[in-house]
């Protein structure tokens, strides 16, 4: 199996890093750190916040603008233009193809996460260079890097749910979006939760409360992987604790991306 | 045995509550070794037809076997070779690049193909081509390219959705003559066209299918007690076939 996937995973990554669109997505996340530089300048408190704060964005805002502009478009072209003809009438089965697809996507964002973050790390650096900024007491690089790699985990977790929703959907706009509005909800249940329970309307044994933490988990939970406040006021954090939503995080792209491949084979081409 | 067999396949499309039959009661055999033309007007359901036998879609009753293996349970792709009508490719890897994508994919060992991709990409005109992007390949060289991808793993059997199109005399003549090397080495070659002048030089046997039933399969010479030649031929068994539907 593996000796067909890794050619379909090949011959996406070279395609996507041959693609101009890339590199437009790659400068443009250079040029917001550049102006990140600019715009903590002009701050006069919680310099090391915004600047810490906005590195971070930026890496997320270019993996989603990869997944969303990029990587949803590559697979609705494979269907749409029939380039999966040509790999389906050989001996690749179609779990094979989206298994490859996947890894080759995910290689391509995690690269653009790995050269961001860098970009990003530097940014922020060269901020306490040029306007003396001064790091939060308890802000250390090993947690930014953390930070970044968790965002990444989601950007692949979102990644998964759009190959669902491109298996599902005719149509590579009706893609688009359900995996946006997967994101945004994935993105502010745990916010929905946190405000019923502060109104203290509703009991947190309720069943009310119940669901929409169940709804929180599967839709998905991303806001599990935002660890960007912390790190970037400094606050204590304790990196143990992330074991159990990387263990979801995988465990999630896993069902999605069965779930793609059930759904793909009962798919007409 | 034959390399291909329609057996009773039935296929319709729904689309809401409506529900369109396409192929009804379509039964053929491709014999080994032979060229068999797979002909028919637009819509008739050529394509749904080498869908099928690819397994892209199912048929609602029916069975279709390659090479003894039946479509939908058994693999069989490694026996054969696929020529989409329009080949689509990933524009930003060079010739070699999606050659070689083919003969891992097929199964081929590393030494064998990068020289076989070399060989085919020769056979195709294709040699100054193979390092170049495909976005810069012309729409005969994609075609050509598409050809080379079949060729590659050396298959029994090739499946050619419109070979011809897209191509100048040069490459139809081109592509003519690689089908006829394919019947020389005894390999088995269905292939679609509208191009009847190429179905009446090429092939053993042919297939005629208007509006989802097939009208005629049989050796390409008996069509002719039809008409003087195929195309005249051609046009007499449609338009009975019309006449009928509308009486």
């Amino acid at each position: 199996m593996i000796h067909k996937i890794f050619p379909v995973a090949h011959i996406t990554f070279i395609d996507c890093l041959r693609n101009k669109a890339l590199y437009g997505i790659l400068f443009m996340g250079i040029v917001l750190f550049g102006i990140n530089i600019i715009f903590t300048g002009m701050f006069s408190w919680d310099l090391s916040k915004v600047a810490v704060d906005m590195g971070l964005s930026t890496v997320s805002f270019a993996g989603l603008i990869l997944i969303f502009f990029f990587s949803i478009q590559m697979m609705s072209n494979d269907m749409d233009k029939k380039t999966i003809y040509l790999i389906l009438s050989r001996p690749v089965s179609k779990s094979e193809y989206i298994v490859g697809k996947f890894i080759g996507l995910s290689l391509v964002i995690l690269i653009s996460s790995l050269v961001l973050g860098v970009c990003a790390a530097f940014s922020v650096w060269l901020s306490t260079m040029t306007i003396n900024l001064q790091l939060a007491e308890a802000f250390s690089w090993k947690l930014f890097s953390l930070s970044i790699t968790l965002q990444t985990l989601s950007l692949l977790i979102l990644l998964s749910l759009a190959f669902l929703w491109v298996m599902v959907s005719s149509h590579s706009f009706t893609a688009f979006l359900l995996t946006l509005m997967t994101y945004f909800v994935g993105q502010n249940m745990e916010n929905v939760k946190n405000i019923i329970l502060s109104t203290k309307l509703m009991s947190p044994d309720s069943i009310s409360i119940k669901a929409i933490n169940f709804a929180s988990w599967i839709l998905p939970n991303l806001s599990v992987f935002n660890i960007k406040t912390i790190i970037a006021h400094g606050l204590p954090f304790d990196a143990s604790s992330m074991a159990a939503p990387v263990v979801y995080g995988i465990s999630y792209i896993g069902i999605c991306l069965c779930l793609s491949i059930l759904v793909f084979k009962k798919r007409e081409i | 045995m034959a390399a291909i067999l329609f057996q009773n396949i039935y296929k319709t499309f729904r689309s809401g509550f409506k529900s369109y039959p396409v192929l009804h009661d379509i039964s053929f055999e491709v014999k080994k070794g032979e060229i068999y033309g797979f002909l028919g007007p637009n819509g008739a359901g050529k394509s749904t037809s080498i869908k099928l036998l690819l397994n892209f879609i199912q048929p609602g009753s029916g069975r279709i076997y390659i090479d003894n293996l039946l479509v939908g349970r058994d693999g069989f792709q490694h026996l054969i070779g696929y020529l989409p009508e329009t080949p689509c490719f990933y524009e930003n890897l060079t010739g070699i690049e999606t050659l070689v994508f083919a003969g891992k994919t097929s199964g081929m060992g590393k030494k064998e193909i990068i020289p076989a991709a070399k060989k085919v990409l020769h056979r195709l005109n294709l040699d100054h081509a193979g390092d170049k992007l495909i976005k810069a390949y012309s729409k005969g060289m994609k075609q050509r390219l598409g050809i080379a991808m079949a060729l590659i793993h050396d298959p029994r059997i090739f499946i050619l959705d419109e070979p011809m199109s897209g191509l100048d005399p040069m490459g139809r003549k081109l592509i003519s003559d690689v089908i006829l090397e394919l019947k020389q080495r005894g390999k088995t070659v269905f292939f679609s066209s509208h191009i009847l002048s190429d179905i009446e030089k090429l092939c053993d046997r042919i297939g005629i299918l208007n509006k989802g039933k097939l009208l005629y399969t049989g050796p390409t010479k008996d069509i002719l007690e039809f008409g003087p030649d195929v195309e005249t031929a051609f046009v007499r068994l449609i338009e009975k076939d019309e006449g009928s539907h509308d009486t």
